[in-house]
């Protein structure tokens, strides 16, 4: 247990002064969000309301008062949640290949260190998680942030203060932020079945190198497949014989089986198979 | 003290801080992470947040008229929609749902039977317009089409099944239709079972734009189709707006035993409003039928001193004219057995309230016939009033005023849309 939290503790500080950077440009580009949002959206009241004499009432009634949801469905602050995801998407590969790539062969030393090697498995993914959770507690530290800037920018009688949950819905957040703590547990069990999958699909390749490639990508299609099954046997074979639920018990089922597998296979992998 | 273990346990007590300050990083973003998402969990799982709660108090009459009613509404406020439920008094957030929820809840009226015939519903479309349910039976038809483009695979079809809960043995069977290339939809409207037939109603289209309704009747025992009856036809198509159509048992789809089905034609005018720019429905004619399952006969009801009438509904064998004059709200029993028409009940309906604006969606009264009683739901200054009227004899079973507590967002142009009324039971 304490050679597995040093391990993860290691992982982290590599990647942290990236991290940190991640963590400014979201920031930036959000508030630049905010501040793109708020300041056309005056210009184009003050424009309505001067140039063609309307009155407040009225230019709101016809153009919508200002809430949080422009915000975050404008492009800087939805290219500064893709750069995130994308980074971080790159890193799942990175955190194993910047050991065999790095200088003096880095895996050679983590490999040698007196414990199990599904140790290295575990931190690399417990890292990559707490990195995706950090994100995602930025991103509700900055609304409180970015609904006070709103405020500073926007005056009251233009904007409606919406609570969180009104902006995140209906649009690509609602997959970050689910509204129901349940989904929000659905979301993120899929996500790190999936980075375990990615990760035994790694291993794949470091082990078997080019032949490794077409065993782990065919190990991610069994996988995939492996999950769609139920619902595909259901719908063609049984013609619907199944409740929903029953459907949602043999899902989870299914998830824990491939999650075990992907466990499995990377433990034998690291231990009698991976190549330095 | 000796020199060399002061120095030992300097070194130690370094050591230690620096192994907490190797931990700093980690702990810090991790302690950050859990405390915000924690908040934000909470936060979300305990208040539906935008929406209010309703609280329903009572004016008069019995609150047991309220239990197990699900009052289904849309809140709104700017462009935000929410989806409730009122149900026992408690106001449930739908958007707040989880999604596997949303998947996996069932019908309000397949709860029973899920429990007690769980297999008898598999692989069936869990539809109440399908089904058919009494104290020994339980029935469902189903109408498959399928047309490849290629012509290999027609399923032109009604699956039947019918289950004897006394003896638990089901029948079922697949029985294609003759003239089944000439619609191209087949709709279920109502399943019916008696004498050992099965009785299937249904909306048949055809490409022509042409409606018919059927009946189809279904020996069990024989398993076969005995008679395809088309009780009424409408070839009319649109010309300049204009059009008509027919619903059958269109307010209350029901899988309980009924020995009466109410179809009813309307002629319908589209047209543009200069005025606001918006299409709107004009009513020219509607004429009743009320179908018998047992006889297998149409009857055309009679309406002429009635004028022309909106809504139409059926309890047992009375049917509920309904119209809307002024403030008032119509309502006129028909006798189907006797053919006799009953006295107008008159219920209170205002069409606007005083501090509403033009949006004529927000004033209008919801209105709807469940199990013989008359449910009103209309905006009034301070929220709305609900009425449940008993239509045997037009008097009030309960009044009450629906106040939505709690409001998050202030503002005043925010309107709730009450849309249907179940009872649980």
């Amino acid at each position: 247990m304490n050679r597995y939290l040093k391990l993860v503790n290691f992982e982290f500080n590599r990647f942290f002064k990236l991290y940190v950077v991640l963590v400014i440009v979201t920031i930036i580009m959000q508030i630049i969000a905010v501040i793109v949002e708020s300041r056309r959206y005056m210009q184009e009241a003050e424009n309505v309301i001067y140039g063609e004499m309307m009155s407040k009432a009225d230019f709101i009634k016809n153009y919508e008062a200002f809430t949080m949801q422009r915000i975050v469905q404008s492009n800087w602050f939805y290219w500064s949640i893709a750069f995130c995801a994308v980074i971080l998407l790159i890193y799942v590969f990175f955190i194993w290949y910047r050991d065999w790539l790095g200088k003096n062969s880095f895996i050679y030393r983590l490999l040698m260190l007196p414990t199990a090697r599904l140790n290295l498995y575990f931190a690399k993914a417990t890292a990559i998680l707490i990195f995706v959770f950090g994100l995602v507690a930025l991103q509700l530290f900055l609304f409180s942030i970015e609904t006070q800037l709103v405020k500073w920018m926007i005056p009251a009688e233009f904007r409606v203060d919406l609570p969180m949950s009104e902006y995140i819905r209906f649009n690509y957040l609602s997959i970050i932020l689910p509204s129901s703590i349940f989904d929000f547990f659905i979301f993120y069990g899929i996500g790190i079945i999936a980075v375990f999958i990615m990760f035994t699909a790694i291993l794949f390749e470091r082990c078997y190198r080019l032949k490794g490639i077409i065993f782990g990508i065919s190990y991610g299609l069994v996988s995939f497949g492996f999950f769609l099954m139920p619902l595909l046997i259901n719908t063609f074979v049984l013609k619907n014989y199944f409740f929903p639920l029953e459907l949602f018990v043999m899902e989870v089922i299914v998830c824990i089986i491939i999650l075990l597998g992907a466990i499995w296979i990377g433990n034998y992998l690291l231990k009698y198979k991976i190549r330095v | 003290m000796d020199w060399k273990l002061f120095i030992k346990i300097q070194n130690q007590g370094l050591m230690g801080g620096a192994r907490m300050k190797k931990y700093l990083k980690i702990l810090v973003v991790l302690i950050i992470t859990v405390i915000m998402i924690g908040t934000h969990n909470i936060r979300t799982s305990f208040a539906s947040q935008t929406m209010p709660e309703y609280v329903i108090k009572k004016i008069s009459g019995d609150e047991k008229e309220l239990q197990d009613l699900i009052i289904y509404g849309e809140y709104n406020v700017g462009n935000i929609y929410h989806s409730f439920k009122i149900l026992n008094g408690k106001t449930i957030n739908l958007n707040h749902e989880s999604i596997i929820r949303k998947i996996t809840e069932l019908p309000s009226q397949f709860e029973m039977i899920m429990e007690e015939h769980k297999n008898f519903l598999r692989k069936k479309v869990l539809i109440p317009e399908n089904f058919f349910e009494d104290k020994t039976w339980l029935a469902y038809a189903e109408y498959q089409l399928e047309n490849s483009f290629n012509g290999m695979t027609n399923r032109n079809e009604f699956l039947i099944e019918v289950l004897n809960k006394e003896t638990d043995e089901t029948v079922a069977f697949e029985v294609a239709i003759p003239d089944s290339e000439n619609y191209y939809v087949i709709n279920i409207n109502d399943v019916q079972l008696m004498n050992g037939r099965l009785k299937v109603l249904t909306n048949n289209y055809r490409g022509d734009g042409s409606e018919e309704a059927h009946l189809y009747v279904f020996d069990i025992k024989e398993k076969k189709l005995i008679r395809d009856n088309v009780i009424l036809k409408n070839s009319e198509e649109i010309e300049n707006g204009k059009w008509t159509s027919f619903s059958i048992n269109n307010n209350s789809p029901s899988l309980k035993p009924s020995e009466y089905a109410l179809i009813l034609l309307q002629s319908v005018q589209e047209e543009m409003n200069e005025n606001t720019k918006e299409v709107e429905t004009k009513i020219l004619a509607s004429e009743f039928y009320v179908y018998n399952f047992e006889k297998e006969v149409l009857e055309k009801v009679n309406t002429g001193e009635q004028g022309v009438v909106e809504k139409a509904s059926l309890h047992n064998s009375t049917l509920f004219l309904q119209n809307q004059i002024d403030s008032r709200l119509e309502v006129v029993p028909y006798d189907i057995e006797t053919g006799t028409w009953h006295e107008k009940l008159l219920f209170n309906v205002p069409q606007t309230s005083g501090n509403t604006d033009n949006d004529h969606i927000h004033t209008d009264p919801f209105i709807t016939v469940l199990n013989g009683k008359i449910y009103i739901i209309h905006a009034i200054d301070d929220g709305y009033s609900i009425f449940i009227g008993d239509l045997s004899n037009g008097q009030s079973l309960y009044e009450g005023k629906i106040v939505a507590k709690n409001k998050k967002i202030n503002r005043h142009d925010d309107k709730t849309y009450f849309r249907l009324i179940e009872s649980k039971s």
